[in-house]
């Protein structure tokens, strides 16, 4: 079957199988910044954004991007620029292996998005579906409050 | 199909846009509900289960509203747990609602997971289930037809077990705004603090007038087949005045009431005991 | 949380002038750009024309022959292009760690669930996974055992292969230390206090599951490109089962998704695995595990029991320590044997010890061979010997702080394997400092309060102290080595290779800071590039905290020689010194005028060590890194769950060449060592194991890290490594674990001397107190 979804603000067609993860299907399409880790929802590695709000696309079947808005971390970026959540990471020496750090992004751009400045109890429960082994969340947590700084147009 | 998609499975995909749509479709063989598909995804993955028409009714406005109706929250089959945890009626009105889905997977699970699918799964350790217990909810069930209502204790059967019939769906959770005056507990022991499967928790609504307890609602989950409401330990409490000699009937009581087994996550002894001293727990909150 | 603060000690006898400044600042890491913006490349992001796609059909007993394999079925799929056993292997049928005892390919016989028995190649990965499924393998199951101390009766059923046992059957390995005289050490004691410690699996979990491609490439060779430590290690098992030279066989390492020592060993297989169906496709094949295979058929930190007795003057001063110990190696050896030492080694924690007597046992059985995992059969060791002082403190009435103090190694001590100390000892340091930080007796009143005035819920304060030979170690004194090269560009960049990986540790960071500091040039100058094994000579494993260390000094040699011709040619051209980084590309075109080679190698090599297995004794490091960990703990006393609120830990790894990038590696083994210690467990039914997923295998999630950290260290020098640095990586989870589980215990005054403190053995320990109030 086809379906018709827009992927990181350009509109495509794909070709799936009804029985077909959007997981695989991101990530044959060329966006692999779209992790696997778990195939079970556990570890949000494979987090994207499906009309604004982060989910774990390896509980979710293709067919329903279907007329959907679909952002992955290779979208973050706009012109030429990182966005404000990839700069904190980066700045902030949130990454290590870095395999979680896509989801993480995407995670906490639906966390930011619906709550601009959280907590950082409001950050713990938002980010609790992106597992992360090597840095201990410590540098995560740090980049998301000043990716909400940021974001809010605060001084950097 | 080619490269690297690892989950192809021969089905249809159908979209269904009202429930109209959905009674014509739902007893076709092979069919299954989707939503959210948070817990089908993995049972299908798993080989637990495998349907060959999924009807996705996550796009029927029909099952998306939340609504005050007549002293009741009403709540529809497909609405997410992020919605519900957003609403302003759920706050104010169920407060122990939220602070069970607070805490039910990631905010991701929650993005897509959905009221009626953690009901309709029917895991005794499904997270709405003890708070709604408390509330008293009562499930619309539709087919064809007709409809009629519930409470959600008859619903579960036991794991994965529904009162469901054949050709038969849940439309509505409906849940009376109880009154006010109660004190409300609620504890789910979990290995972690986040993305945890409950090992046991347990929930209750207490209200005291003039020193005696008036009403008591204790629903405990994870520790028998079904999430279940502890009703001799309710009634043992119900027209007491809570003494420690009461706080300690109840709590042997609680623990002999649940059923428990023995899994990966722990034993049955150590859910029996862990439901009894929450009990205790709470009704020594209660008297303070 | 603070930015790691740090302190320096231990300096005096050093002068290491540092020019640029480049060590111990927070230069960003240069693989984070790609990383942040998702386009970091990892094995399985990678295609390659023609590519296949392999499954494995693994053994489903965890001890039978194997009567007859029918792999007819599979083929029915035209997508399946071939099936692969072990009759069909090259080569030879071994993938070699220490011993040649595991099989690419079962033959004949299987010896644990899990064990690779069949290949299948198909264009696309569902059919190959698919037609995996439908393959038919006729088993005779033989008796097996599971359990290592049943393994080592004399009646049980023999798992390991007779060529891999040193010290009788199912026992693949047993060493010892004696020193001085055990009997007069406890006759000196004062009092004697006994334990007995049980630990289960833990899981790696690195969020990025196995994976390799196997390439041909022209002239029959063979490239692999995959995840892992240990590039060299998989360049001799894929040569080895394809009966390749080594010469012919290419190893890249692609961005790795951590890796915690589950990526040392392991690698060798799965690249051996996809080799296999690429020679004998011609194709490039890519093998990847699913979460589900990962758990279930690869290594893990070994499940142990450990029986320690230790004797101590009234003082606290430590006479004698005699210790037992089994660890549950699994079905082949791998790496159990040098876990073994390693595990020898860490027995007697960082204390001074006149008489020690120390006895480890490896045993075979019916199980997931165990393997590397950060700490290498340390961690294990390190919750016993702490739990030990705690006894002692208790006994004599000595605070837990004090009597740590008391008998901390310092420099001058004789470690328990008679080796003197002769620099580089900050434990003294980490102890004081880390007590300061929590202002430790004071904090213990407040817990007192807080204690008396709580019914329901109860706070401990745990300590914790060790220390970590840094290296490979006596054992295998030739095997510590590693090679740099590295060339100035025409256009005055520098380009490096060296032979260990970045898994996420952050060595490219801290390589390029040494060769920035080295060469007196700028980072963004100096480019890494990706490990390949055609470019520099065998450099050993990324393992044992060795990265920065043996790396750094081949990049300083290399530099100093780069340095040379740079500053002779500069002289010729009359370039003064502080002018030459930005006159490099004028330097650069007088190599090439005058035929100077630009490209140097630096080659780095251990300091000697030694150990003598008749006593195991011996100088077997050439230098430690220091440890002590302090957490406090709240546990929910009617559920069990505990909740670790505060967290300090400071470090002695010598010189650290990046702080930020330091605290980030203990912040991360806390929260691996708060697992290990809290919620982590694989439990085992016979030879299966029942968790197979991250839904049931549970590490911990953001809302488990406490709520305030704090990291810092303190900078003993040791003039044998790059800078002053020593090693950090395992460390941090080494001490973290076991500040975590004694917390629990000193809360509930009861010891739970079982891993992991889940809420049932924490709730069963107050349930047990309550009854003997």
């Amino acid at each position: 079957m086809k379906i018709a979804l827009t992927v990181n603000a350009i509109e495509c067609e794909m070709e799936i199988e009804p029985g077909e993860i959007l997981l695989d299907l991101l990530r044959h399409s060329g966006y692999k910044s779209v992790k696997k880790g778990c195939g079970s929802g556990d570890c949000g590695a494979c987090a994207v954004l499906i009309d604004g709000r982060a989910v774990n696309s390896c509980l979710v079947f293709a067919a329903k991007a279907d007329g959907r808005t679909i952002l992955t971390a290779e979208g973050l970026e706009s012109d030429g620029k990182l966005h404000p959540i990839q700069e904190a990471f980066l700045e902030g020496g949130a990454v290590q292996c870095g395999y979680c750090i896509p989801g993480m992004e995407i995670t906490t751009l639906d966390l930011l998005t619906h709550n601009p400045s959280p907590s950082e109890e409001e950050i713990r429960e938002g980010l609790s579906g992106n597992l992360c082994r090597c840095t201990g969340y410590v540098k995560q947590i740090e980049a998301v409050k000043q990716a909400a700084k940021m974001m809010s147009g605060g001084s950097r | 199909m080619s490269g690297e998609k690892e989950f192809v499975q021969h089905l249809q995909h159908l979209k269904i846009g009202s429930i109209e749509d959905l009674l014509q479709q739902i007893g076709e063989p092979g069919a299954r509900i989707i939503c959210g598909g948070t817990d089908l995804l993995v049972k299908m993955r798993s080989g637990a289960i495998s349907p060959e028409r999924l009807l996705d009714i996550s796009e029927i406005d029909a099952l998306r509203a939340i609504e005050e109706k007549d002293g009741r929250i009403e709540i529809g089959a497909a609405v997410t747990e992020s919605e519900i945890l957003a609403s302003e009626l759920v706050t104010v009105c169920l407060p122990l609602l939220r602070t069970a889905l607070v805490h039910l997977g990631s905010l991701q699970i929650r993005n897509r997971g959905t009221l009626g699918g953690n009901l309709v799964n029917a895991s005794p350790a499904a997270d709405s289930a003890v708070p709604l217990l408390l509330y008293n909810a009562e499930l619309i069930l539709q087919r064809a037809g007709s409809e009629r209502s519930i409470p959600v204790e008859e619903f579960f059967r036991g794991p994965g077990q529904t009162a469901l019939a054949s050709g038969e769906f849940l439309r509505t959770v409906s849940i009376p705004i109880p009154r006010e005056g109660f004190d409300p507990f609620f504890h789910k022991v979990g290995r972690r603090r986040a993305l945890a499967i409950a090992i046991a928790s347990l929930g209750a609504l207490l209200w005291v007038e003039g020193g005696v307890v008036a009403e008591a609602r204790l629903a405990a989950g994870s520790v028998a087949p079904t999430a279940i409401r502890l009703s001799r330990t309710e009634n043992l409490l119900t027209g007491e005045k809570i003494t420690p000699e009461l706080i300690a009937q109840a709590r042997e009581l609680a623990a002999q009431e649940v059923s428990p087994i023995t899994d990966i996550r722990a034993s049955a002894g150590y859910r029996r005991e862990v439901i009894g001293d929450l009990v205790e727990r709470f009704l020594n909150e209660v008297v303070g | 949380m603070n930015e790691a603060e740090t302190k320096h000690s231990n300096t005096k006898s050093q002068d290491l002038s540092l020019n640029s400044g480049m060590i111990g600042a927070a230069v960003p890491r240069p693989d984070a750009i790609d990383k942040v913006r998702g386009e970091a490349r990892f094995v399985d992001d990678l295609v390659f024309s023609g590519m296949l796609h392999a499954a494995v059909i693994w053994s489903e007993f965890p001890h039978a022959k194997i009567r007859n394999i029918d792999l007819t079925a599979i083929m029915d799929d035209p997508r399946v292009v071939c099936t692969l056993t072990s009759e069909e292997v090259p080569g030879d049928n071994i993938v070699h760690v220490i011993y040649d005892d595991q099989p690419a390919l079962a033959a004949g016989i299987v010896r644990y669930i899990g064990e690779p028995i069949a290949l299948v190649a198909a264009e696309d990965r569902a059919s190959a996974r698919a037609a995996a499924t439908r393959a038919l393998i006729d088993y005779e199951e033989i008796p097996a055992v599971f359990d290592p101390e049943e393994a080592l009766r004399p009646d049980a059923p023999l798992v390991a292969v007779p060529a891999a046992v040193e010290k009788g059957p199912n026992l693949f390995n047993s060493m010892r230390i004696r020193k001085g005289d055990i009997e007069q050490g406890f006759a000196a004691a004062d009092v004697v206090v006994e334990g007995e410690y049980r630990f289960g699996y833990q899981e790696h979990a690195y969020l990025e599951t196995q994976g390799a491609i196997a390439v041909p490439e022209e002239h029959g060779a063979m490239a692999i490109y995959g995840t892992m430590q240990c590039p060299f290690y998989v360049r001799s098992a894929v040569a080895q089962v394809l009966g390749l030279p080594l010469s012919k066989v290419r190893v890249v390492q692609t961005a790795t998704g951590g890796a915690f020592g589950g990526k040392e060993d392991v690698p060798s297989l799965v690249s051996a695995l996809a080799a296999l169906l690429a020679w004998k496709t011609r194709r490039p094949v890519k093998l990847v595990y699913d979460r589900e295979e990962d758990i279930l058929t690869t290594s893990k930190r070994h499940p142990a029991v450990i029986r320690y007795r230790s004797g101590a003057k009234r003082d606290g001063r430590l006479t004698a320590i005699e210790v037992d110990f089994i660890y549950n190696a699994g079905a082949y050896q791998t790496l159990s044997s040098a876990v073994l030492w390693r595990a020898l080694m860490s027995a007697a924690g960082p204390y001074r010890i006149p008489h020690v007597k120390v006895d480890g046992r490896m045993a075979a059985t019916n199980t997931v061979p165990n393997g590397a995992f950060r700490g290498f059969g340390s961690p294990q060791m390190n919750f016993a010997h702490e739990s030990q002082m705690d006894l002692l403190s208790d006994r004599l009435q000595i605070d837990r702080l004090e009597i740590r103090l008391r008998n901390a190694l310092q420099i001058g001590d004789e470690t328990a394997t008679c080796q003197r100390l002769e620099e580089s000892v900050g434990l003294t340091e980490t102890l004081e400092q880390a007590g300061q930080t929590v202002d430790w007796e004071n904090r213990l009143r407040k817990i007192e309060a807080f204690n008396a005035d709580s019914h329901s819920r109860r706070r401990g304060l745990g300590i914790s102290t060790v220390t970590y030979g840094v290296g490979l170690g006596g054992k295998a004194p030739f095997l510590d080595k590693a090679g740099a090269y590295m060339k100035l560009e025409a256009d005055g960049s520098i380009t490096i290779a060296v032979g260990t990986v970045e898994m996420g540790q952050g060595l490219t960071t801290a390589l390029t800071q040494i060769a920035a500091e080295a060469l007196s040039l700028s980072p963004e100058r100096i480019h890494l590039a990706p490990v390949d094994s055609s470019r520099v000579p065998d450099s050993g494993p990324t393992v044992a905290s060795r990265g920065t260390l043996m790396s750094g000094l081949a990049i300083i040699a290399a530099a100093e020689k780069l340095q040379e011709r740079v500053s002779s040619a500069a002289r010729d051209l009359d370039i003064p010194k502080e002018e030459i980084p930005s006159r490099l590309p004028e330097i650069a075109r007088v190599f090439f005028m005058r035929n100077i080679d630009p490209a140097v190698e630096g080659w780095a090599s251990g300091e000697p060590v030694d150990w003598d297995p008749e006593s195991g004794l011996g100088n077997v490091y050439f230098v430690y890194s220091y440890a002590t960990h302090i957490a406090q703990v709240e546990v929910d006393l009617v559920t069990g769950e505990v909740n670790v609120e505060e967290f300090v830990a400071v470090h002695d790894s010598g010189k650290i060449v990046n702080r930020r990038l330091a605290a980030g590696q203990v912040e991360g083994g806390i929260a691996q060592g708060l697992g290990y210690a809290l919620m982590e467990e694989i439990p085992r039914q016979g030879g299966r194991l029942l968790t197979t997923g991250l839904t049931t295998y549970r590490i911990p999630t953001i809302c488990d890290i406490p709520l305030r950290s704090e990291v810092s260290f303190v900078e003993a020098i040791c003039s044998k490594g790059p800078f002053g640095a020593k090693g950090l990586g395992e460390v941090p989870l080494m001490a973290a674990h076991v500040a975590v589980s004694r917390a629990v215990v000193h809360a509930l005054g009861r010891p739970i001397t079982t891993y992991p403190f889940s809420p049932e053995r924490v709730k069963k320990a107050v349930t047990m107190q309550k009854n003997s109030e």
